[in-house]
């Protein structure tokens, strides 16, 4: 890759952090707060797509 | 430009929510038709990937756009280009996989089954269980913001275990929005198809680019 794109790049990436960042802290800010039990619905949930793919890894 | 044809209401009424929910699936099934079109033609001319800072700019360009002009008309032809552009990127990997890997067509109908299924197992869960999924809000973008200057770091540095560990956190993190946005859907937070359809397909996009690349790394076959 050319160094003038990877700067390029490199420029971008950081425009975007910089413009998601505060995004982020709002985020954090005004969501509601989950139960343990709301958040181990989510663990158990996103264990099952880990499963699942791992799944798909051993078929393919 | 009436904005009745893009907000499907204020109130909560379970009319409401099945209309946005209705307008929502059929814009999805259509985008993705659309970008499976695009993607058929990019593999079939061979157009080569534009470079990653060009694809970038586009790609959050016309993110922008449809987000500006979701409620009005407009927005729904920058979602078609902002889906159609993605499939035009995925041409150069579908071709790459098909012809440069071997076993590699079958890792491409397996990373599609697998992104279906996924995409209606979560978003069926948090349809039929209505659970409020909204507390993971600031999770999934931290996820999501992580995933990808990991992903950058990777490209940069040439670091391959640190590009699956980013494919990972954005299969999950992807995985975990589909539950979100189905769920601010369901609950009456969401009320612009637009948005809604833009937030789930980039998700859907991003579990089989994921997908494909954990498939590609693990399988045994690289």
């Amino acid at each position: 890759m050319k160094s003038w794109d990877q700067i390029a790049v490199l420029v971008t990436a950081i425009i975007i952090v910089i413009l998601m960042f505060p995004r982020v802290l709002q985020a954090v800010k005004h969501t509601p707060k989950g139960s343990a039990d709301d958040w181990r619905t989510v663990v158990l949930i996103l264990a099952a797509v880990g499963l699942f793919v791992f799944i798909l890894i051993k078929l393919a | 430009m009436n904005d009745r044809y893009i907000v499907a209401g204020a109130g909560t009424g379970t009319l409401v929510t099945n209309k946005l929910i209705r307008n929502t699936y059929i814009l999805l099934s259509m985008t993705l038709l659309f970008s499976a079109f695009t993607a058929g033609i990019s593999t079939f001319l061979n157009i080569p990937l534009p470079g990653v800072f060009i694809t970038l700019a586009i790609y959050f360009g016309l993110l922008y756009l449809t987000e500006k002009f979701s409620n009005r008309g407009l927005g729904l032809v920058f979602v078609f280009a902002l889906t159609g552009f993605l499939g035009l990127t995925l041409g150069p990997l579908l071709s790459f996989y098909i012809h440069q890997i071997p076993n590699g067509s079958r890792m491409v109908m397996v990373a599609m089954g697998g992104t279906g299924t996924i995409f209606l197992g979560l978003s069926g869960y948090a349809l039929t269980t209505r659970k409020d999924f909204s507390f993971m809000g600031a999770f999934l973008m931290a996820g999501i913001l992580t995933a990808f200057v990991a992903g950058l770091a990777a490209y940069f540095f040439q670091l391959e275990g640190l590009s699956l560990a980013a494919s990972a956190v954005f299969l999950l993190a992807s995985s975990g929005v589909i539950l979100w946005q189905t769920s601010r859907i369901v609950h009456g937070q969401e009320t612009n198809y637009i948005s809604a359809t833009v937030t789930l397909y980039v998700s859907i996009y991003n579990i089989f680019v994921s997908l494909l690349r954990l498939l590609n790394a693990f399988s045994g076959d690289d």
